[in-house]
């Protein structure tokens, strides 16, 4: 099976920012890859060189076997961060024109695009205007307008931001069921628990480079649990722990303390000795989530793990906000 | 192309199939020529009310008076009348070319000649040592429409004789009743007038009838002779070329600026990226390029048919030739490329309909100026300036327009010449802003000013 995308050292830079540097990256036919990192980490330019709306600077790009995105759009079901609908236009109406411009052909259109609303509880607004939908039908809509031609590959950025959680889980679904019609699906996001749940393969992109690029599988069996979540039984003295040499770092968070030990100590006996040191209601060795690997990544390039939490937060935070 | 045409559809039906523009493109033209037809014969077979009253006059020289009275008397007034009925409808023939003035024509003439005031007016001769300011005191009472005293005319009495030669002679005055026909006071000033004329040429020995034709010459209309012939120029002719330019002018901007807000729409309510993802920024810009021509062409043959019942209806269409209508499609498609790619280059480039305000005012410049230079364009349709003008990008289709449909229409070379000077001109032009148009598409913040266009231009 050959490769849906590669990139090879693509460089895109705005004025003397640069976006995307040294970018390369292979996705196989009917892999579901996810883009994770924090805001303006690059991963919408890194969408946008793939479907050609944006030129890289430097590097070479191939998409379905062709050198271009140009080349192979009808074959792409793309759903931007920043999208629209024609305000004006009736539902069933702007998906069809949306199909037809992506080379469907217009026999049975219909009878298919209502099919689709129907699946999503929308049948009912085929012939009401887009404007006339809530933020979340119309997000429903637009998902639609990505899939409505049957594309080999699906390029989603950001997909679920702003959605409830009903309308989520419905969209998973319909997003798990592309993947295993075979379809290729990028999708980018910067909630990293959702690429957990829902990846084979994870790229992280950090102030536009790829910091890692690994299966679920094998980040969980590099990254191995180095925090132990402790609950004591009694008020607890945590300058104690601090005071260890095996302990890295200690926080307290409602009680319940975040002890993470260093790469040389076994987590087995750090949470013997912990036992040993004080009274406890519960220990836990907690698995590293992405969110932790990519802070660990990204501390090494000089961002503090709070800076880095942070900025992380940030993205969620705005996207609260906006939802 | 295929999805260029479906854009344009799309395009042409998101613009031309609506309500607001059914109403503003088809309605508001109904309603004009509800005016032009129905409206305007209406008023005027409407007969203005039928004046009677008297007109005072103090007459201290005593030489004016008896032509007055004269001018006044029954069958003179009816002679006036006849004079003027004869006037207008000679006025109103004149629109047409000599011989081809139709029935309706003369029917209407005859009409608007009808709604000249009737008069019934008889002369109260005042004695000279009379108190002005007391005899205006019946002008205050009422109005024209009551009767009564309706004017009071008071002769100087240096009017017909000075005594000093070196001082001007005298004149008179006129005071008149409120909503007085305008006509009627004209008519007493001219009255009085020619009776003072008159008694001067008597008071100096002469014969008025003798001096008056002396001083009589009458004023021939122009005749253009040129190789094709001799024709009569009409005043029409002047208006017809501006009407034809207009007719463009009006089509190429809705077209355009129906453009500029679908484009901001697009760029504003973020569906452009999507459409980008299915077709390239050139289609997309081409799509809706067509679309809006479509729009501008329904217009423009919608308004072309209105005007050219009109020309019927006056018999005017002597000076209309299908080639000048073929080539007024032409000079439209040409002007429309020119203005639309500014118009989707700008488009592309704001952030709102606001802040292309600023980037638009060349675009209105360029459509500004066939209106300034419809004067001395239509003055001499072939001098240098014309010629020059006709040749350059953007204004020439415009320029093209007036000078085709004008009386000397320019040597036949000039048309393909001017033709193809547009071609290569649009064919720049959409490079350039298809250019701006894919950059600008994705790029939101701080509007662009025109070097960072320049700017775009080179990056693109």
């Amino acid at each position: 099976m050959g490769d849906a995308i590669t990139l090879s050292g693509l460089r895109k830079s705005f004025g003397p920012k640069i976006a995307v540097e040294g970018m390369d990256l292979r996705v196989g036919k009917g892999e579901l890859v996810g883009f994770i990192g924090p805001n303006g980490a690059g991963k919408t330019t890194t969408i946008r060189m793939i479907m050609s709306i944006i030129f890289p600077d430097t590097g070479t790009i191939s998409v379905l076997d062709r050198p271009s995105a140009v080349e192979s759009k009808d074959r792409i079901g793309y759903l931007p961060e920043e999208r629209g609908l024609y305000r004006k236009m009736k539902v069933g109406a702007f998906l069809c024109h949306m199909a037809q411009l992506k080379g469907a052909s217009p026999d049975g259109l219909k009878q298919k695009v209502y099919k689709w609303l129907e699946r999503v509880d929308l049948a009912k607004c085929y012939k009401l205007k887009c404007e006339e939908l809530s933020k979340g039908m119309q997000q429903k809509v637009q998902f639609l307008s990505a899939i409505m031609h049957d594309p080999d590959l699906l390029i989603l950025d950001e997909p679920f931001s702003g959605l409830d959680p009903v309308n989520m889980r419905m969209m998973r679904d319909l997003f798990l069921e592309q993947h295993t019609l075979g379809r290729t699906i990028i999708f980018s996001t910067h909630q990293m628990h959702q690429a957990e749940q829902l990846c084979d393969r994870i790229v992280m992109i950090n102030k536009g480079q790829k910091v890692l690029d690994s299966t679920l599988a094998e980040i969980r069996s590099d990254y191995d649990p180095r925090t132990i979540l402790v609950e004591p039984l009694d008020e607890a003295d945590a300058s104690q722990l601090h005071a260890l040499p095996w302990v890295r770092e200690v926080a307290d968070r409602d009680g319940i303390l975040e002890i993470g030990i260093h790469d040389d100590t076994p987590p087995r006996d750090a949470i013997q000795r912990i036992v040993a040191m004080m009274p406890v209601a519960k220990i836990e060795l907690r698995r590293p989530t992405l969110e932790d690997i990519f802070v660990e990544i990204v501390q090494g390039e000089g961002q503090s793990a709070q800076e880095v939490r942070e900025s992380l937060r940030s993205g969620i935070a705005a996207e609260e906000v906006e939802s | 192309m295929k999805k260029v045409l479906r854009v344009a559809a799309r395009e042409f039906a998101s613009t031309a199939l609506t309500k607001g523009f059914i109403f503003g493109a088809f309605i508001v033209p109904l309603l004009m020529m509800g005016l032009v037809f129905v409206l305007l014969p209406i008023l005027m077979t409407e007969k203005a009310p039928k004046v009677s009253g008297t007109i005072a006059i103090v007459d201290p020289t005593g030489a004016v008076l008896p032509a007055v009275q004269e001018a006044m008397k029954p069958e003179a007034l009816l002679k006036r009348q006849e004079a003027r009925e004869a006037r207008v409808k000679e006025a109103m023939g004149q629109t047409a070319p000599k011989g081809l003035a139709t029935e309706s024509q003369i029917d209407m003439a005859a009409k608007a000649a009808a709604t000249l005031p009737k008069t019934e007016l008889t002369l109260e001769i005042l004695d000279p040592a009379t108190d002005i300011e007391r005899e205006k005191e019946p002008l205050r009472i009422g109005t024209a429409q009551d009767g009564g005293r309706l004017a009071l005319i008071s002769i100087s009495p240096n009017a017909v004789e000075r005594p000093d030669p070196s001082q001007p002679f005298g004149s008179f005055d006129l005071f008149i009743k409120p909503k007085l026909d305008d006509r009627i006071s004209g008519d007493l000033r001219t009255v009085v007038g020619e009776a003072i004329f008159d008694a001067r040429i008597t008071a100096a020995g002469q014969d008025p009838a003798y001096i008056r034709s002396l001083t009589q010459v009458s004023r021939p209309d122009p005749v253009t002779v040129s190789k094709d012939g001799e024709k009569k120029a009409g005043q029409w002719q002047i208006f017809l070329p501006f009407g034809f330019m207009a007719l463009i002018m009006i089509s190429v901007m809705v077209g355009g600026q129906y453009l500029l807000t679908t484009t901001i729409e697009e760029k504003s309510n973020r569906i452009v990226e999507v459409i980008l993802s299915a077709v390239s920024p050139m289609e997309l810009m081409t799509g809706k390029i067509l679309g809006q021509m479509g729009v501008g062409l329904a217009l423009l043959l919608m308004y072309g048919a209105v005007g050219w019942g009109s020309l019927i209806i006056f018999t005017l269409t002597a000076g209309v030739t299908l080639l000048n209508a073929l080539l007024l499609v032409v000079y439209f498609i040409l002007a429309y490329f020119l203005i639309a790619s500014m118009m989707a280059a700008i488009g592309a480039a704001v952030n709102d309909l606001r802040e292309a305000q600023s980037l638009m005012t060349p675009v209105m410049l360029v459509t500004m100026l066939p209106y300034l230079l419809w004067l001395p364009i239509s003055r001499d349709p072939n001098g240098t300036f014309a010629t020059v003008l006709g040749l350059l990008p953007p204004i020439s289709p415009f320029v093209m327009v007036l000078r085709i449909n004008s009386t000397e229409p320019p040597p036949m070379w000039q048309i393909p010449a001017s033709i193809l000077i547009n071609v290569i001109g649009v064919y720049i032009m959409l490079r350039l802003t298809a250019k701006i148009f894919r950059v600008g598409l994705l790029m939101y913040g701080k509007p662009p000013n025109l070097s960072t266009l320049i700017k775009w231009v080179r990056m693109a």
